[in-house]
């Protein structure tokens, strides 16, 4: 890299140049002022003299007659008046041939007065009278006198008129010469003015001349010192050009006119992978792509000759480089040009652009992205029945919508664009006691942040029926601190149409239950009560009768009545488990395995049966004390019911551990026990496992009910001919219900 | 008790609508109880009225009475009621039991619950029940 700088001397040589220009015009517009000064002069004296002469020769018109003929001659010349001139001269001769007589008349008055006088002197001294004398005059006149009087008159006329001229004409000169004069003496003083004017002007250029002169020889006398000093500040800039050079961001490369590489900074060798020594001398084609290598050529030579300050290619074009690596890249070039001692250099600032055009590239696709998941947004929105929307609720409290997708038509009847005009649109067609619940809702949501859910009518304005729509909203805080809702707004007409069907089937049903729970009951009752007379009669003729047969008799009716009697409780504990809630306290199983133990009494062989009980219930549990009687009843007749009577030790075993959580049952009998394929069978409803044993088939369905009702779990396992166990896992109900 | 009542016998009232159970009552009460009069009301109402007669003598005021629940016109609990505003000594003389033929448990809860019930006993009165009754 050469930089060349003007030399230092320059500036003088150009200032000398320029004084030198100047003081030659000064010389030239003097010479002029002073050439115009002396013809100005010249002229003036040439006029004073005229004048001067005119004066003269006026004066000497005036003082003899004799010279009139010369001043007028001569004063008229210099007049240049023609017509004067020849007047004048007509006038002279006229004078001259009067002159001539004049002096005739002259010699003729002279002896003529010389006669008069004579006559005068002979009047005196004839002293005569005055007559005689007017007569002698009188004969004098008459014979010459009034002739030559007269003659003499118009001579006199004549030469007045001339004088008379000759004073006219003397006064005009007389004022031409004053006018002249002040002219002169005008032209005179402009002329010294100028000529001043002038004078202070050269003195002034010659001054600053001068100092100029001064100065420059002041420079040219610099030291060799001050000369390495600047030497030095030079390579100081230098370096600190260098330096910017090799600091600046993009890449900076320089070309001479032949288009070879001049300048290539470090940044430029970062970007193309060239060393700046191999690069420096090569043409800048090598750095681009073979396609734009031809018509670079030409751009070149053309941004040689109008060099500008431009970015090169411009929006359309795309610019490449191509890097020492074959690979091209896009790259922003930006042009300027510098003048050195060693012609134009162009300068191409270059910036690699591959991670912005990948940032753009990457933009546009998400915003093409973007349109597409717009697009999706509204496709999926106005598929879904209904519509979705978002809500926020600005600083007036006034409820706006940001987005209500298409589905919104068909509910309210308005497109979302009318209803982005206008939100009264949608509440237009929501009763008073509706919106007044959506309003409610909304606010409690603003309140807890917590979504709301609201099922409101809406009129429809076709039909004139109202649609029932529910609209389900999760608020989120904006990050403006705004409240915003996504929310759904569905049309759940035929689901409430459903509802209400439901409902009314429902209360239905209820009614009907609670009949059907109020004919179990008292039919249970008015089976019951003939029941308990039947057996208290029975009781009476088993006592009294001494037959043995009727005794038995009485004994195998009360036997029929109490199973009877066991079949209508377990219909009506039936009843009451789906009907009445779970009712917890403490469980004594003690003493309700004892009471169903003793109201199992009427049971045939139920005195034969070892009842065993292991009970441990240190653990206080709880739960349904009247369910879990008939659970108990129901296992335990069971038990009874199916025991082994021709076994030497019939036995029904009862256990029972409770716990915190739960509570261990089980009732193990060593009966006839039951065959798998019935086991799974046995907790239907009305099953029986076969027509010979007793039973309603009810009671183990009660006891599966029940246990589930108790959230417990009840298994069976039964061996044919050796026994049946239940177990049961009731929950400890102790924490709630 | 049973000396007791040998010197004192109770007197012994029994309500019930079914002319079948009050007859089994008392012929179960005579096969096995000592007692110095048995008085029977099929309705409840005529059992409340007997016991508001203010000429009613203490010695005629009832020791046991036998109450049926399922009543019409005034059921057992009904009668519980109307008894709770009888005058303090019948109150305190008169020892209910019910009787009835219900097995429901609301039935039996309620009655146990209630103050002047001392026990309940299912249908029909045997030897046994008038045993715990008369001890």
């Amino acid at each position: 890299m050469k930089i060349s700088v003007l030399k230092h001397t320059t500036p003088s040589r150009i200032l000398l140049s320029v004084y030198a220009g100047l003081f030659f015009l000064l010389a030239i517009t003097g010479y002029f002022v002073m050439k115009e000064a002396g013809d100005t002069n010249a002229k003036y004296n040439d006029i004073s003299g005229n004048s001067t002469r005119k004066l003269a020769l006026i004066g000497e018109i005036r003082t003899g007659v004799a010279r009139v003929e010369i001043a007028v001659l001569r004063g008229i010349s210099v007049n240049d008046d023609l017509d004067k001139v020849n007047e004048l001269k007509s006038m002279n001769s006229q004078y001259e041939k009067n002159n001539a007589k004049l002096e005739d008349y002259e010699k003729l008055i002279s002896d003529t007065m010389e006669q008069v006088l004579f006559h005068d002197m002979l009047l005196k001294r004839n002293e005569n009278t005055k007559a005689r004398i007017a007569l002698l005059r009188m004969n004098a006149g008459m014979d010459h006198t009034p002739v030559f009087n007269h003659q003499i008159e118009f001579q006199n006329e004549q030469f007045e008129k001339f004088q008379q001229t000759l004073t006219q004409l003397s006064d005009y000169i007389i004022l031409q010469t004053a006018s002249k004069d002040r002219q002169a003496k005008d032209s005179v003083q402009a002329a010294v003015k100028h000529i001043a004017f002038l004078i202070a002007a050269t003195i002034f250029l010659l001054m600053l001349m001068g100092f100029l002169i001064v100065r420059a020889i002041r420079k040219l006398m610099l030291t060799n010192s001050e000369l390495t000093d600047r030497d030095e500040k030079l390579q100081t800039q230098k370096n600190l050009f260098e330096g910017l050079l090799e600091s600046a961001p993009d890449g900076i490369i320089g070309i001479n006119e032949k288009g070879m590489i001049a300048i290539f900074n470090k940044q430029a060798e970062n970007i193309f992978g060239y060393n700046r020594e191999e690069i420096l001398g090569e043409l800048i084609e090598t750095l681009m792509p073979e396609r734009f290598r031809k018509p670079h050529e030409a751009h070149t030579a053309g941004y040689f000759r109008s060099p500008s300050n431009r970015v090169m290619g411009g929006s359309q074009h795309e610019l490449y480089g191509k890097r020492k690596n074959g690979k091209e890249f896009p790259i922003d070039i930006g042009l300027s040009y510098l003048e050195t001692s060693e012609g134009k250099i162009a300068i191409s600032s270059i910036r690699d652009v591959t991670e912005r055009k990948k940032a753009e590239q990457q933009l546009r696709s998400s915003e093409e992205a973007l349109q597409q998941s717009n697009r999706q947004l509204k496709e999926i929105s106005s598929s879904i029945p209904g519509a979705v929307y978002q809500f926020v609720i600005d600083e007036n409290k006034r409820g706006k919508f940001l987005f209500v997708s298409e589905g919104i038509k068909e509910l309210s009847g308005y497109t979302p664009e009318e209803i982005y005009s206008d939100d009264h649109k949608m509440t237009e067609g929501i009763p008073s006691e509706d919106l007044q619940l959506l309003n409610q809702a909304i606010s409690e949501s603003v309140k807890t942040l917590k979504p709301f859910l609201v099922r409101y009518r809406i009129l429809d304005r076709e039909t004139g029926n109202y649609k029932w729509v529910r609209s389900n909203a999760v608020p989120f805080v904006h990050p403006n601190g705004k409240t915003v809702w996504n929310g759904t707004l569905i049309n759940i007409s035929d689901a409430k149409l459903a509802e209400e069907e439901l409902h009314r089937k429902n209360s239905e049903l209820i009614k009907t239950n609670e009949e059907l729970d109020r004919f179990v009951y008292s039919t249970s009752h008015d089976l019951r009560s003939p029941l308990t007379s039947v057996l208290g009669l029975t009781d009476f003729i088993e006592s009294e009768s001494s037959e043995p047969e009727t005794i038995e008799h009485a004994r195998m009716i009360k036997a029929r009545i109490q199973r009877l009697d066991r079949f209508i409780l377990n219909i009506l504990n039936y009843s009451r488990n789906n009907r009445v809630e779970v009712e917890t306290s403490f469980i004594r199983f003690k003493e309700i395995i004892e009471a169903t133990i003793y109201h199992l009494n009427y049971m045939e062989g139920v005195g034969k049966i070892q009842f065993e009980t292991q009970i441990d219930d240190s653990h206080s549990f709880l739960s349904d004390p009247v369910r879990i009687t008939t659970v108990f009843e129901n296992l335990i007749a069971n038990a009874v019911k199916f025991q082994n009577f021709n076994q030497p030790k019939p036995v029904i075993r009862i256990e029972i551990k409770t716990g915190p959580g739960h509570a261990q049952i089980t009732v193990r009998d060593n009966g006839i026990g039951i065959a798998p394929e019935h086991q799974q069978k046995i907790f239907n409803m009305f099953y029986r496992v076969s027509g010979k044993t007793p039973g309603s088939g009810l009671g183990l369905y009660l006891v599966k009910e029940i246990v589930d009702k108790l959230e417990g779990t009840l298994d069976v396992q039964s061996e044919k001919g050796s026994g049946t166990t239940f177990s049961i896992i009731l929950k400890n109900l102790q924490n709630g219900k | 008790m049973e000396n007791n009542n040998q010197k004192n016998p109770p007197i012994i009232m029994l309500i019930d609508d079914t002319p079948e159970d009050l007859y089994i009552n008392h012929r179960v009460l005579k096969k096995h109880a000592v007692y110095k009069e048995v008085i029977q009301f099929s309705m409840a109402t005529d059992a409340i009225l007997h016991l508001q007669n203010e000429e009613l003598e203490h010695s005629a005021i009832p020791d046991i009475i036998f109450l049926d629940i399922h009543m019409p016109l005034m059921n057992g609990f009904e009668f519980l009621d109307a008894f709770d505003a009888l005058p303090a000594p019948v109150k305190h003389k008169c020892k209910i039991f019910i009787l009835s033929s219900s097995f429901d448990q609301d039935d039996i809860e309620r009655s146990k619950n209630n103050p002047y019930v001392k026990q309940f006993f299912e249908k029909p009165l045997t030897k046994e029940v008038l045993e715990k009754v008369l001890i």
